[in-house]
């Protein structure tokens, strides 16, 4: 066997290439995808994200809406057309609060739904149906695999938390449900996130930047207010004490106070799972 | 004979690397693109889309390598990030989208994930294809066959169009993400012709309104955008 100059050429081209991908390598590229430390698993998670939007609407429909409907301030579906005085009704606050999680750096997604919505682009289908109605059935918050998009999806019972949402859905002309109670299972809450695992540092991280959504959220309607003919002050006052709405740091103060309970009993009852 | 093998060699090779050379050039970027530029994309530099990436090339091959000896849960992409919802969103988000596609992610889609794939902007805006919207005109049908309304404000009621099966008629009174400030008709005869639905699908003049909710950004980097001024 004769060697000639091209295979003289080739091994050394495969010498040069092997040196310069392997023995010359730089560190390798981190594994996104890769867990170190502790492990949390994803329904905690999304157990962590639903209380604290819980929390949220609660505070939103009885302190802001509620009680600000009292004092006269307004709330409607068209609620972000200009030369209209309102402000979001509560699912317009989940879905303000929703649209930012996408913007944000974290892959959270939150989704709300029913089977009798006043918009039937809103009414459960396919699975999401099935689990829905077990969850009509037995109260339970509902934990899956979405297969096709790969996301760990849990849905949470969305209730009728005041009379104001029973009577309002109650009265709406396209409403496909008019006899609602205090209590019942309205809809649900549906939040998805790709990874089954979690870092103690990404949980820390999703709680922050779900809570800048709210705060974002919120700033988004005391922005619209000061386009209103009859601007309500903002400081620390609340609805209940007249024409006044919370400033957003005192609004997320009080957040923060309703949800910390919770939060912190999830987070550490993942701790002590390991 | 062996020195013209040789010459040819040489030659090939030199010409190989020269056309490399010349296509890489920025100036010769579009002779690299699979088609023309969107209606509105038309002078973006291709960098706007395309980021690159900021990871060294030989990374980039031990990463896939080891993916695909199953070394490591995901590989990593050449060069250029592949363009995705972010991209779009960076000139394109809005706070009051109909549509948003985000929301297409949800369990309840997925039968329209399955023949629409709406969870992604281009598959309604597929890129390089010199057009303004690439989908069809009667995707509605996909979510929206179950649509009742009590307080229907049209003088032909939406479930009579649903029966009838005319779901070109949507587009002619909405448009899909509800960023153009305008009236929605509620009579047939104010609707838009399907011809200028067509044409503006196809890149002509808007036929719902010149005026926007959230105009569209012109750069993804205000900072370069400040420099050129």
């Amino acid at each position: 066997m004769t060697i000639n100059k091209i295979d003289i050429a080739a091994g050394c081209f495969v010498i040069l290439v092997g040196i310069y991908l392997i023995a010359q390598a730089p560190a390798p590229l981190a594994d996104e995808s890769e867990i170190k430390g502790v492990k949390i698993h994803v329904n905690t998670l999304l157990k962590l994200v639903a209380n604290e939007n819980n929390k949220a609407r609660t505070l939103w429909t009885k302190r802001i809406v509620v009680d600000g409907k009292k004092a006269g301030l307004k709330f409607g579906e068209d609620w972000r057309k200009k030369g209209i005085d309102e402000g979001p009704l509560p699912a317009l606050f989940l879905r303000e609060t929703a649209s930012l999680l996408e913007k944000s750096p974290i892959p959270l997604s939150l989704f709300l739904g029913s089977d009798f919505p006043i918009s039937q682009a809103n009414k459960f289908k396919g699975n999401q149906a099935d689990f829905f109605e077990s969850m009509r059935q037995t109260g339970d918050s509902q934990f899956f695999f979405d297969d096709d998009v790969a996301r760990h999806t849990a849905m949470f019972p969305d209730r009728v938390v005041v009379e104001a949402c029973a009577s309002c859905h109650n009265k709406h002309l396209d409403s496909p449900k008019t006899d609602w109670k205090m209590n019942e299972i309205m809809g649900a809450t549906t939040w998805a996130y790709p990874k089954e695992y979690v870092t103690r540092d990404e949980l820390i991280f999703v709680i922050n930047e779900l809570r800048g959504a709210f705060s974002t959220a919120y700033t988004h309607y005391l922005d619209k207010t000061k386009t209103f003919k009859n601007i309500p002050s903002i400081g620390e006052q609340w609805p209940k004490d007249g024409y006044h709405l919370p400033s957003g740091k005192v609004f997320m103060s009080r957040l923060e106070i309703l949800s910390a309970s919770d939060t912190l009993k999830l987070l550490l009852e993942s701790d002590r799972k390991l | 004979m062996k020195t013209l093998k040789y010459k040819s060699y040489i030659i090939g090779f030199t010409l190989l690397a020269a056309l490399l050379f010349i296509i890489n050039l920025s100036v010769t970027h579009q002779w690299r693109m699979p088609g023309p530029l969107n209606t509105g994309h038309e002078k973006l530099d291709c960098k706007e889309c395309h980021e690159e990436t900021q990871v060294g090339f030989r990374q980039q091959i031990q990463a896939n390598l080891h993916y695909f000896l199953a070394r490591r849960k995901t590989g990593s992409t050449f060069n250029f990030i592949t363009p995705n919802n972010q991209d779009c969103m960076s000139c394109h988000a809005r706070d009051n989208d109909n549509h948003p596609v985000y929301r297409f992610n949800e369990p309840r889609f997925k039968e329209a994930r399955k023949t629409l794939s709406p969870q992604y902007c281009v598959s309604c805006h597929s890129e390089h294809s010199g057009v303004r919207v690439t989908s069809k005109q009667d995707n509605c049908r996909s979510c929206h066959e179950d649509l009742k309304i009590k307080s229907d404000p049209i003088d032909i009621p939406h479930a009579d169009l649903i029966t009838l099966e005319n779901w070109d008629s949507c587009l002619r009174c909405h448009d899909f993400h509800g960023n153009h400030i305008m009236e929605v008709a509620t009579q047939i005869n104010q609707m838009k012709s399907p011809k200028a639905i067509e044409n503006y699908f196809t890149g002509g003049a808007d036929p719902y309104s010149q005026e926007k909710q959230t105009p569209s950004k012109s750069t993804r980097y205000p900072d370069k955008l400040n420099q050129d001024n």
